[in-house]
């Protein structure tokens, strides 16, 4: 009976020790459930959670980057009520989107600077500059990419402090934004 | 108990009101050691909001609100305070004061108030609040203070609230006990009639954020949250009119439309870009009712329409966004709406002219990219 009890704590201590929030990230990450891949820098680690990526070098507040999939039928937008279409424009899909991080009661004082079209892994898309005030008043600058393709909401985020850490890794965006693949429109 | 504690306090004050004793005695000026450091540190805040983008900067209105809160304060002011009105960007229907009497009132909820009187109350309630020195009450009454002050911040965070600190928070968000809250009506009441303004707008602004709080569908908004609920303080207003007596008074409906024009405006944008339709339309409407000649007020009926997209809005949007070219014919954004009106119906030939038109008015437009690319997919 005691033996059974030791193996019982065994198995649960085994099962349900944490799992760590940061790992360094691969050199090619690839998300299966997403359905997308992409090459990330050297020293750089993500989060753990699979349901997409956020990465950053020296800690999220100083820098990250961001790529999730969503399925715009589960209105992903939490901020306005407004709804997004699959009919809809690319440039109709950067307002809302924008309009939802304006509504945010976490962020002020939005200002964009940008809002052009482009393509992104071979669909036309959207990409903002935008900066705002995070809820310690800190004045953030972010890149903000996406593009809606059927019932998918494709986002890729970089977001750091305006002053000096935005320009450090703008670069280190660009280049994992090139890098960017859809492996599955389809999948999530 | 406490419930009858209310009831007692809320007939004192009735029962004072109507013997004519109208307005709180202002209590002494000197401030405890634990006061004082309650001060400071909602100096320290205030400046962190000031700093924080989040002031609505106008300065007709603010002193136009500075003079509503005058007319309310007893004469000569309040001994050690000097009560003033700041105006914050923010969509959450709210209104708190600092205890060295700085009253912050949100751009949303000053857009959604009809008339002068509906804003007296609010002003009024807010100023009882730290008269009575209601923040070192609620601070005294917890057993750990520091614990207390860590936890509001916290959910001041949590809410999105985490740059009003701890003070602000309790202030904005977890607010102030029952008891309090009640004080602050009931005492805040006999300030708007003694004002000369219809107190019977306490009982219709209640009504109003009753809707609104439906039209959100949120259970109470912060300025009620974990106080005597909505029902409960619009039935206070009730009781202290039947007891005073709809003696009626002003609203200068007209004067405050006019003041609060650019900040209605502003705040049906905010409405807008939430997807909260109905309340930005009204907001509109509203702006429109002031500003009947300003082509703004057209193209912003025109976006709410063409975005809300229910039955016969494209037909409205349509209508509006004539009417704004119509009052100029060198405002650029209504061609640009219905160029993407014109494009979504395969209206190749109109969004083609639409968007030229658009872009000879704007040439600097932030969106030419776009504009030049449905151009391109036209041609």
């Amino acid at each position: 009976m005691k033996k059974l009890v030791l193996l019982a704590a065994l198995v649960c201590l085994t099962s349900c020790a944490p799992q760590r929030p940061w790992i360094k990230t691969e050199k090619v990450y690839t998300n299966q459930s997403q359905g997308f891949t992409v090459e990330m820098p050297e020293n750089w680690m993500r989060s753990s959670q699979n349901d997409y990526l956020l990465a950053t070098r020296d800690g999220f507040p100083l820098q990250s980057i961001y790529i999730r999939r969503f399925d715009i039928k589960q209105n992903p937008l939490k901020n306005t009520k407004k709804i997004l279409r699959k009919d809809m424009l690319p440039q109709e899909v950067a307002e809302i989107v924008l309009d939802d991080t304006i509504s945010a009661s976490s962020l002020s004082d939005v200002k964009t600077e940008e809002n052009v079209p482009v393509t992104i892994s071979g669909v036309s898309g959207f990409r903002m500059v935008y900066t705002f005030r995070n809820i310690s008043g800190l004045r953030m600058k972010a890149v903000l990419c996406g593009r809606l393709k059927d019932d998918w909401l494709l986002i890729v985020r970089y977001s750091a402090p305006a002053r000096h850490y935005f320009d450090m890794d703008a670069p280190t965006f660009e280049n994992v934004l090139r890098t960017l693949k859809v492996t599955d429109e389809a999948k999530k | 108990m406490k419930n009858r504690v209310v009831i007692a306090l809320v007939s004192a004050i009735i029962v004072g009101f109507s013997a004519g004793i109208s307005l709180p005695t202002p209590p002494a000026v000197a401030l405890d050691q634990d006061e004082k450091m309650l001060w400071s540190q909602a100096q320290e805040e205030q400046r962190k909001i000031a700093r924080s983008g989040l002031v609505y900067e106008d300065e007709n209105l603010t002193a136009y609100l500075n003079n509503v809160l005058t007319k309310l304060l007893p004469e000569g002011g309040v001994p050690g305070m000097k009560p003033k009105v700041v105006v914050l960007k923010n969509r959450a229907i709210n209104a708190f004061t600092f205890p060295d009497g700085t009253i912050y009132i949100n751009s949303c909820m000053l857009a959604l108030m009809e008339n002068e009187a509906q804003l007296a109350v609010v002003l009024a309630h807010e100023a009882i609040h730290a008269i009575n020195h209601h923040t070192i009450k609620e601070y005294r009454n917890t057993k750990s203070k520091t614990s207390f002050l860590a936890s509001i911040t916290v959910v001041g965070a949590w809410v999105g609230a985490g740059i009003f600190g701890a003070v602000g928070t309790m202030a904005a968000v977890t607010g102030y006990s029952r008891a309090l809250e009640t004080e602050a009506d009931m005492e805040g009441l006999p300030m708007v009639v003694k004002a000369g303004y219809d107190p019977a707008e306490s009982i219709a602004f209640f009504s109003l954020l009753e809707a609104e709080a439906k039209e959100e569908n949120v259970k109470e908004p912060f300025f009620f949250g974990s106080h005597p609920r909505l029902q409960e303080r619009k039935g206070n207003c009730e009781v202290f009119m039947k007891s005073a007596g709809n003696k009626g008074g002003s609203t200068n409906r007209e004067g405050f439309a006019e003041a609060l024009s650019d900040i209605v405006f502003d705040s049906a944008w905010l409405e807008l870009k939430a997807g909260r339709f109905n309340t930005a339309k009204t907001m509109a409407e509203r702006y429109r009712g002031t500003k009947d000649g300003d082509p703004k007020a057209y193209y912003l009926l025109g976006e709410i329409f063409r975005q809300r997209g229910d039955k016969g809005d494209q037909e409205a949007a349509r209508e509006n966004y004539t009417k704004a070219i119509f009052l100029d014919e060198s405002y650029g954004d209504p061609y640009k709406a219905l160029g993407l009106m014109s494009l979504k119906l395969k209206e190749n030939e109109n969004a083609r002219r639409y968007f030229g038109e658009y872009l000879a008015r704007s040439p600097d437009t932030k969106d030419r990219a776009y504009i030049e690319e449905y151009l391109k997919g036209l041609e």
